[in-house]
């Protein structure tokens, strides 16, 4: 197949890889191209040159360096998980203390002693007459309802 | 062993990972942070070696994933591809004003595929740079058959198109 009709194929997109590179070498080479398809020498010139580019020296020592590091140091803190063990560390910190506060018992408050024993009646007849008195106090209060009622009328 | 696996399998696609960020990014620093990146990331995870069929098509993977990450992230400098860094690149040339000019003439080349649209840019630097088949290049981009093919045909005749177009009026 002639150059014009493989780079025919070449712009129709029909080329296999084996015809590119026959097209790339053709124009790459120091051969007499052509006339008519002189112009296309530089475009093939193009894909040929940027096939050589590469990375420049000494990426390979700063590639070996950073290799190099232990993947321990390269550790870093991510703030989302930062702020979530921060909420999960206080509401631990409330729920202990609440827990803390259920278990531990209160301390307690001073409580006032009163010696009931002297109020209480000595003999029978100290007894009768404090009930007495009592029934005294209940009549007296009975008595006074009665009279109130009666000036209502 | 590791080490040894690493230099013989994954170090020696360094270049062609370079190349692929560097089209994607069209920035020199940051094609080289991504390759840097991907191979340290490639180092970790020598458990995942065993499994992986074949370790040069899974490292372009993962330097089209991270500089296109990098991309819609909008974190990339809005750098410019240089064609004088081109080793040989006027080694053709008689006299120093033809190499003056042939540069000219590649770094114009570069631009007006560096302007193409991201798929067909991609797709026309793996099949005529870095000469892939196309059903590598269909699992490299995740496309339909027909879209790498469809992509392929206008990438090189836009290509062609413009520059054919300021060849005949002047750059």
């Amino acid at each position: 197949m002639d150059y014009k009709t493989l780079i025919e194929k070449y712009f129709a997109g029909t080329t296999t890889l084996e015809e590119e590179k026959r097209l790339k070498a053709y124009f790459n080479s120091q051969e007499v191209v052509e006339k008519e398809l002189e112009k296309y020498i530089p475009l093939f010139r193009f894909l040929d040159a940027e096939k050589s580019r590469s990375l420049p020296a000494g990426f390979e020592r700063r590639l070996d360096a950073e290799l190099s590091v232990p993947q321990a140091r390269r550790f870093r803190l991510n703030p989302i998980r930062v702020a979530a063990a921060a909420a999960i560390f206080a509401l631990a910190l409330i729920a202990g203390t609440l827990v803390y506060r259920e278990i531990s018992p209160a301390p307690e408050a001073p409580v006032a002693t009163i010696d009931w024993s002297k109020y209480e009646p000595k003999t029978k007849e100290e007894a009768l007459q404090i009930t007495r008195n009592a029934l005294m106090k209940v009549s007296e209060g009975l008595n006074r309802g009665v009279r109130i009622l009666e000036k209502g009328d | 062993m590791s080490l040894t696996y690493f230099k013989q399998h994954i170090l020696p696609v360094k270049d062609k990972l370079y190349r692929l960020a560097l089209r994607i990014l069209s920035d020199d620093a940051e094609a080289q942070d991504v390759v840097q990146e991907v191979l340290v990331k490639a180092w970790r995870q020598q458990d995942a070696w065993p499994a992986i069929r074949n370790v040069e098509a899974w490292c372009m993977k993962l330097v089209k994933n991270q500089a296109i990450d990098k991309i819609r992230s909008g974190k990339q400098r809005r750098g410019y591809l240089e064609a004088e860094s081109l080793p040989g690149l006027a080694d053709h040339e008689p006299t120093p004003l033809a190499a003056a000019e042939y540069s000219d003439t590649m770094a114009h080349l570069l631009k007006l595929m560096q302007q193409l649209p991201e798929k067909q840019r991609l797709v026309m630097h793996l099949r005529d740079i870095e000469e892939m088949s196309y059903q590598e290049i269909v699992e490299l981009l995740d496309l339909p058959m027909n879209q790498v093919k469809v992509n392929l045909f206008r990438a090189r005749n836009a290509v062609r198109s413009l520059y054919l177009q300021t060849e005949n009026h002047g750059l």
